[in-house]
């Protein structure tokens, strides 16, 4: 890990809005080549990472803000959970040239809250992002979500799932803007949210937003609200499952499908 | 019925021709206390009126430019005359309309549409209304449909309690404080208890003078079981000045009652069309919205529902189409009070020739308002690549019991689509336009049917790209 970050790359971030705050951590990675590490990184604000052309990275671990600069045809898993008790506000941004490809899947619980702030630049054709998110907000957590997306390049993709389930006290808001700019024709954009409110004190909002400048792409986006469903809840105590142990075991299975994604470096579930 | 299709057939020229009767009086552009009063004293209005007018006047000076919006800035509010009189008074009989009022709207064709479909009609000339009408057999059934300055003098206690005050009260934004000021002119409808208006009423609203502002104020009130469906046409020749419309439509839907508000929005292309329309609904009630949006250079137009009562419901469909020049933004808002409420929006928008359109839409469900169901669907339809397409919904849940579903979708004219119906022998033009007519047909069908056609061939119109 070096500290000094290239001139270049610096005005590579900048020019596509995106700033580079306080102390900085970089970590390049060679044309080709593949990697596979952890992050944690408690000393600096930014990290920044570099793969070049052609490289594979896999990534695990939570750092404070991160900005991905992705060469042509790279391709990043990062995949992370969190159960922190404290509030981790952070920023993920990452800029995308063509063919690269990044999947960005984690879950976090919530007691007190989360702030993510994740903007990412699809500047080159072909370009692909992919988050996944499953959430669980709980106690009296304030979670909030504001994501940006910006497609640039034509045959850019990018999609949003999100499951969350409120309960207690919590309330989650989740916001996303994909903008689709007037030359990434045949591009694709979905965005879906998913909530399940499990307690009379949570509140969910929601803001899936699209601006779309070009008429050959596809675009989607969903957001449904939901309750549980007494049935079930009375299926599991007809089976001798309390209430709070089927609420639990609903909440699990409504978020498996993401969760079921989160590897380790190993290749096994977390 | 063929008779009937031909008194409606249209040409966009109707529209656009100008009247070139001078004014009888016309206030200095911009707003000050003094245009404030001298409309108020020109109307002969009761002191009370007077009173929220500057309120809102007030209210208006000191708030700010709505968020929930796209920019505005290059509307000039000191460029618009706020009231225009044409010397006219208001008819009962469209014979004593002067005529070339009356000619204006012989173009328009209502006095047909009267004898063919409506119980009642209302026509609007700049700020004043010339004429009003309602049918004999819903007179005497005690169905009210007046204009609103006579209204504020005939009914002056039902109006001084519910204008402005609990549906739309002047801070709820800066331009229904503008139109709390210097609104002029609109309808004033009530419908007793248990009685329902067979065929629509309508209005129809036209500005002619240059640079000009129309504030008309529309209050429904359709008490217990009521039945009323209100038809609402606009339009304006075209000028180099920008017009403002801030109209403002109050609707409370009573018990059980059940309400459906159409508008066919059709202003010249650079008119400002900022209009508020909200309504109340009570228990069991039903509330329906309908409205076209193929007019103006700006809309803001945002219906809301508030479901106060147990098993109120509201449904809305909209559509809108933006050509070139046109910022179509438009949306529906929703809030759920009380339990076992429901709501479905459905929206569609057509983009073309680097038109755009926006959904900007809310849906909030409270807490304690258990077993609501609320659900979203906009659909759009781009044609080129200069065209936009913006979707921006909110929604706010904060009861456990609730479902709420909400999902968009933007997509072009398939060229499958085209290829299948072209290999049957139709033509391209005719392809587009049968797809497109497809695409609107969910609200076509809650028209009447001469507002059907109508609708139609405006929008087969405006896909011939013979209107500029």
């Amino acid at each position: 890990m070096t500290k000094n970050v290239p001139q270049k790359l610096i005005d590579k971030i900048k020019k596509y809005g995106l700033s580079v705050q306080g102390k900085t951590a970089y970590k390049t990675i060679s044309a080709g080549g593949k990697e596979e590490f952890s992050i944690t990184n408690k000393d600096t604000n930014t990290f920044i990472v570099h793969p070049g052309a052609d490289s594979r990275l896999n990534l695990n671990g939570s750092t404070k803000d991160a900005i991905f600069v992705l060469e042509k045809n790279v391709v990043v898993n990062w995949f992370f959970r969190e159960e922190k008790e404290i509030n981790n506000a952070r920023k993920i941004s990452a800029v995308l040239e063509s063919g690269a490809k990044f999947n960005l899947i984690f879950s976090t619980r919530d007691k007190i809250g989360s702030d993510f702030k994740i903007n990412f630049v699809l500047a080159g054709a072909s370009a692909t992002v992919n988050i996944e998110e499953a959430l669980s907000g709980s106690n009296f957590a304030e979670t909030s979500r504001d994501i940006l997306i910006n497609h640039l390049a034509p045959h850019t993709e990018s999609s949003y799932f999100a499951r969350a389930i409120v309960g207690d006290s919590a309330k989650v808001a989740i916001k996303i803007k994909t903008i689709i700019a007037k030359r990434a024709s045949k591009s694709t954009a979905h965005q879906c949210i998913n909530n399940l409110i499990i307690s009379d004190k949570a509140a969910a909002k929601g803001w899936p937003q699209l601006e779309i400048n070009n008429d050959d792409v596809v675009c989607n986006h969903a957001l449904t609200v939901g309750h549980l469903n007494e049935e079930e809840l009375f299926y599991a105590s007809s089976r001798g499952i309390g209430r709070k142990k089927a609420l639990a075991m609903i909440a699990e299975g409504f978020l498996q499908p993401i969760e079921n994604k989160i590897y380790d470096l190993k290749g096994e579930l977390i | 019925m063929k008779k009937k299709l031909s008194a409606i057939t249209i040409d966009r020229k109707r529209y656009d021709k100008k009247n070139k009767k001078k004014l009888a009086f016309r206030a200095v552009p911009g707003i000050n206390r003094r245009v404030v009063t001298e409309i108020s004293k020109r109307k002969n209005e009761p002191e009370w009126l007077l009173k929220r007018r500057l309120e809102s006047l007030k209210i208006f000076e000191n708030s700010k430019m709505p968020k929930w919006s796209p920019d505005i800035s290059e509307l000039d509010l000191n460029k618009i005359t706020y009231f225009a009189d044409a010397g006219n008074k208001e008819a009962k009989k469209w014979e004593d309309v002067p005529k070339d009022i009356r000619k204006t709207f012989e173009r328009l064709g209502i006095p047909e549409a009267e004898r063919a479909v409506l119980a009642g009609a209302g026509a609007q000339y700049e700020s004043q209304m010339a004429y009003h009408k309602l049918k004999e057999e819903w007179e005497k059934q005690g169905v009210i449909f007046e204009n609103f300055d006579v209204a504020v003098k005939k009914y002056e206690k039902i109006v001084k309690e519910y204008f402005m005050t609990k549906c739309v009260p002047p801070r709820y934004h800066k331009f229904a404080a503008l139109h709390g000021a210097v609104f002029s002119g609109g309808t004033f409808i009530y419908v007793p208890k248990g009685v329902k208006v067979e065929a629509p009423l309508q209005a129809y609203f036209r500005m002619n003078a240059i640079a000009l502002g129309q504030f008309e104020h529309t209050l429904i009130i359709v008490d217990e079981g009521a039945d009323l469906h209100y038809i609402e046409g606009c339009s304006a020749p075209r000028y180099d000045e920008a017009s403002l419309h801030a109209g403002c439509v109050e609707i409370f839907v009573r018990k059980g009652a059940r309400m459906r508000y159409s508008s066919i929005e059709n202003w010249s292309k650079n008119t400002y069309n900022l209009n508020t329309k909200k309504a109340i609904v009570e228990e069991d009630g039903v509330m329906e919205w309908v409205s076209g949006n193929l007019g103006s250079g700006l809309t803001m137009l945002y219906p809301c529902s508030v479901l106060r009562g147990k098993g109120a419901k509201t449904d809305f469909l909209t559509i809108s189409f933006a050509s070139k020049g046109q910022n179509q933004d438009t949306g529906t808002k929703v809030i759920h009070l009380a339990p076992n409420t429901s709501s479905t929006t459905v929206s569609k928008s057509i983009a073309k020739n680097g038109g755009a359109t926006t959904y900007r839409g809310m849906v909030k469900i409270v807490k304690g308002a258990k077993n609501s169901k609320s659900k979203v669907v906009c659909d759009s339809l781009l044609f080129d690549g200069r065209s936009m397409v913006n979707t921006y919904p909110y929604t706010d849940v904060e009861e456990m019991h609730a479902d709420l579903a909400h999902e968009a979708s933007v997509g072009r004219v398939g060229e499958e689509q085209l290829f299948y119906l072209r290999s049957r022998g139709i033509s391209e033009t005719e392809a587009v336009r049968l797809i497109v007519s497809g695409f609107i047909e969910p609200i076509v069908k809650k028209l009447p049917f001469e507002y059907a056609v109508e609708l139609n061939r405006l929008i087969d119109l405006e896909m011939e790209g013979k209107i500029g």
